[in-house]
């Protein structure tokens, strides 16, 4: 019978003897992007809610699907709760997400929080997001208390994507996206979108000079 | 061979107190009789009925009359109820089920081989008892026999409650059992009621004294009664044993003594029936995949409603809740006086854990959330999306999600190597709207020049375009539209398109 025989990238993976009473306390969640892990300290908090606000077209999606995609790459069961249905699969499947390994519950704004926290409360779940595109969440501050508690409990990141911070919310860090600068290659008839620029800042727990620019890079010749 | 018969006496009876929740049904003086008003017959009865003067046959009024003076409460009369009993021997069935893959029905009584059972149990008798705790588990009370042939279990267990008749000693053990109470596995006709008489005028009371009679004699006399009577007092019995696979559903369903106009009452008659099918899945090892759920109207008609489940679960808090949804938006169109369950059974598979990923949820806990999701915002909303086969650019689909992810060498590789480009430069999102906005635009020469709509009223900056697309022409309901991105002086790049068919605007989504 053939040995298996792993691969160096396998390999990569194992746990050495001494790393492995300090391995449950990597406490965060890579975001996928360089700059964003840099200005988090890692990522997005495990056991803790994260916020991304910004207005339209500030890059919030990108970086949403970013970390999902990330969370997936690193073998994490994801959720996204989208409370506009506003998911766009070829969009994600070039940011990366495997959709199949995506659970994807679209609910109203008022059920949304209920969906996020029946979700966590399976456990297991590396990466929550609940997505409130841009409704103004009304939830009273018991119903965000009791996704931070449910967070905690299981371990899970929580991430909330909205126009403007939740009333109530209080995340354990938050990041802020100013409006994007977007550039058109050609000219008139010809001009065709190529990317947009982005600047985070206001991050909830960073320094008032703590930045970020980011440049959101459209798939050439692709529709939607 | 070994064949276990397991009887469920006055069945009929245990259906009622089984749906009542009653289990402990020889405390109470009750019986169960059919027909109408106080003319109506007792057909069964508990052990305290009957240490009462209750007997079967007596009318209801005879029954009451009779047992006044000798309760200290009043008789209780209940009457038969089909659906009750249709799921009650149902249930029977499902322990059977329980311990092998086929088993044979025969009224109240059902057999199975047990012979393989010796690997979990220390002999018959611990197999027959692991039975009797089974049918408990599902509200019956049930004796169990354990012999050789079919009819020597049947007559065992008509006379006792666990019963082992070891090979070779079937006429030993049998020579003490009553004529009577051997005639009553033949059933309630009048060839055995005659046969009976017959033995009793003889001066027979037991099959030992009828196994010491010569068996030409007997044929002559009795006829072929007689004679299946003499060879199973000898312990020979030729019956074959015809074992059937379980039904692909499983039902469990209810009559209500009224009917009843609100959900709530409802769910909780509808939450006794969910319970004792789990129970009946559960003793099969198995979970809930679907259900069908048929109400019947008071005066007359149906209401059948399928409630599809994102994944298999075992958990009635979840099945009801889904239900109590499904009634709260699709009210039935009339007061309910009877329900009933169809539950489509799937198995709940097991998943190794890996050592190289984090572990995921639970399967079992991950398929009850998802069946709370389905119910809270319906089943057509959770899943994994997927794209669709179509230039249609708003077109998405939800397919089921896997309770179990395959998590193969060869994805973890791919995995361990992150994109390092990606990680500097992001891939550029978009956010749909569903269905796409319809919108005023301004137009000029070169294109859009401004866009008013639903929470939209912009000047456009730049715009790119137009790109066409259509399709599914060749389905009657073809598309053709050109698309625009246009970078609006909200600071946002949207999507538009014009239909080329009514020159209508609608926003896409925008570039987030």
């Amino acid at each position: 019978m053939a040995a298996w025989v792993p691969s160096l990238a396998l390999a990569a993976h194992l746990i050495t003897a001494d790393k492995l009473a300090t391995r449950d306390k990597r406490a965060y969640l890579s975001t996928g992007v360089d700059a964003l892990d840099a200005l988090l300290g890692g990522g997005w908090p495990r056991g803790a809610v994260g916020e991304l606000a910004g207005p339209r077209g500030s890059g919030r999606t990108s970086l949403l699907l970013a970390s999902l995609a990330a969370a997936i790459r690193r073998g994490e069961t994801v959720a996204l709760v989208d409370a506009e249905g506003a998911l766009c699969p070829r969009a994600a499947v070039r940011a990366g997400v495997p959709l199949a390994r995506l659970l994807w519950v679209r609910a109203s704004e008022r059920k949304a929080l209920a969906a996020a926290e029946d979700v966590l409360a399976a456990g297991g779940f590396g990466l929550v997001a609940l997505d409130l595109g841009e409704a103004t969440s009304h939830a009273p501050i018991a119903s965000w208390r009791r996704l931070k508690r449910a967070a905690e409990q299981q371990g899970s990141a929580v991430l909330v994507v909205a126009r403007r911070r939740a009333e109530g919310l209080l995340g354990a860090c938050a990041l802020g996206l100013v409006a994007a600068r977007p550039h058109f290659a050609g000219e008139d008839a010809a001009a065709v979108l190529v990317a947009i620029d982005t600047l985070i800042a206001r991050g909830k727990g960073m320094g008032s000079d703590d930045t970020a620019k980011l440049h959101l890079q459209r798939a050439p010749h692709v529709l939607g | 061979m070994r064949i276990a018969c397991v009887y469920g006496p006055a069945l009929a009876l245990q259906a009622v107190l089984r749906r009542d929740g009653a289990r402990k049904e020889s405390e109470d003086a009750i019986a169960l009789a059919a027909g109408p008003g106080e003319r109506a017959k007792v057909l069964a009865l508990t052990a305290a009925a009957h240490r009462a003067g209750v007997r079967r046959g007596m009318t209801v009024g005879q029954a009451r009359a009779v047992a006044s003076g000798r309760l200290a409460t009043s008789l209780r009369v209940v009457l038969t109820a089909p659906a009750d009993t249709a799921a009650a021997r149902a249930a029977l069935c499902d322990v059977g089920y329980a311990f092998a893959p086929r088993i044979e029905t025969e009224g109240e009584r059902v057999f199975f081989d047990v012979g393989d059972l010796a690997r979990l149990h220390a002999d018959d008798r611990a197999a027959a008892q692991a039975i009797v705790a089974r049918a408990a588990r599902v509200g019956l009370a049930v004796r169990v026999a354990v012999a050789a042939s079919k009819g020597v279990a049947r007559a065992a267990a008509q006379a006792h409650d666990v019963a082992v008749v070891p090979a070779g000693g079937e006429s030993a053990f049998l020579a003490n059992l009553p004529v009577a109470t051997a005639l009553r596995t033949f059933g309630d006709t009048s060839e055995s009621v005659e046969l009976g008489e017959r033995l009793r005028h003889w001066g027979i009371g037991t099959l030992g004294a009828l196994a010491g009679l010569p068996p030409g004699e007997i044929q002559l006399r009795l006829g072929p009664p007689g004679a299946r009577l003499l060879r199973l007092a000898a312990g020979r019995d030729d019956e074959p044993f015809l074992p059937s696979l379980p039904p692909d559903a499983l039902e469990e369903g209810t009559e209500l003594d009224y009917p009843i106009h609100e959900i709530e009452p409802l769910s909780f008659v509808l939450r006794a029936l969910f319970d004792r099918a789990l129970d009946r899945l559960a003793c099969r090892g198995l979970a809930c995949a679907g259900v069908t759920l048929r109400l019947k109207l008071d005066p007359r008609g149906f209401d059948v409603r399928d409630l599809p489940l994102a994944a298999p679960t075992r958990e009635a808090k979840t099945l009801i809740e889904h239900l109590r949804l499904d009634l709260a938006r699709r009210p039935p169109g009339a007061p309910v006086v009877g329900a009933s369950i169809l539950m489509l059974p799937a198995r709940v598979r097991g998943v190794e854990l890996d050592f190289f990923r984090p572990a995921g949820p639970a399967p079992e806990k991950l398929a009850a959330t998802l069946a709370h999701l389905a119910a809270l915002v319906g089943a057509e909303n959770v899943g994994a999306p997927a794209e669709v086969d179509t230039y249609r650019e708003e077109a998405v689909d939800v397919r089921p999600f896997p309770i179990a992810t395959p998590n193969p060498p060869a994805d973890l590789a791919r995995a361990a190597t992150d994109d390092p480009a990606r990680a500097l430069a992001p891939a550029l999102g978009f956010r749909r709207f569903r269905p796409p906005h319809p919108v005023e635009v301004l137009m000029d020469r070169g294109g859009p020049t401004a866009l008013r709509g639903p929470q939209i009223a912009a000047r456009i900056l730049v715009a790119a375009g137009p790109y066409r697309s259509s399709g599914e022409w060749w389905h009657g309901d073809g598309f053709s539209r050109d698309h625009w991105d246009v970078h609006a002086s909200d600071g946002a790049v949207y999507r538009l398109h014009q239909d080329r068919r009514d020159a209508c605007w609608y926003i896409d989504g925008y570039y987030d």
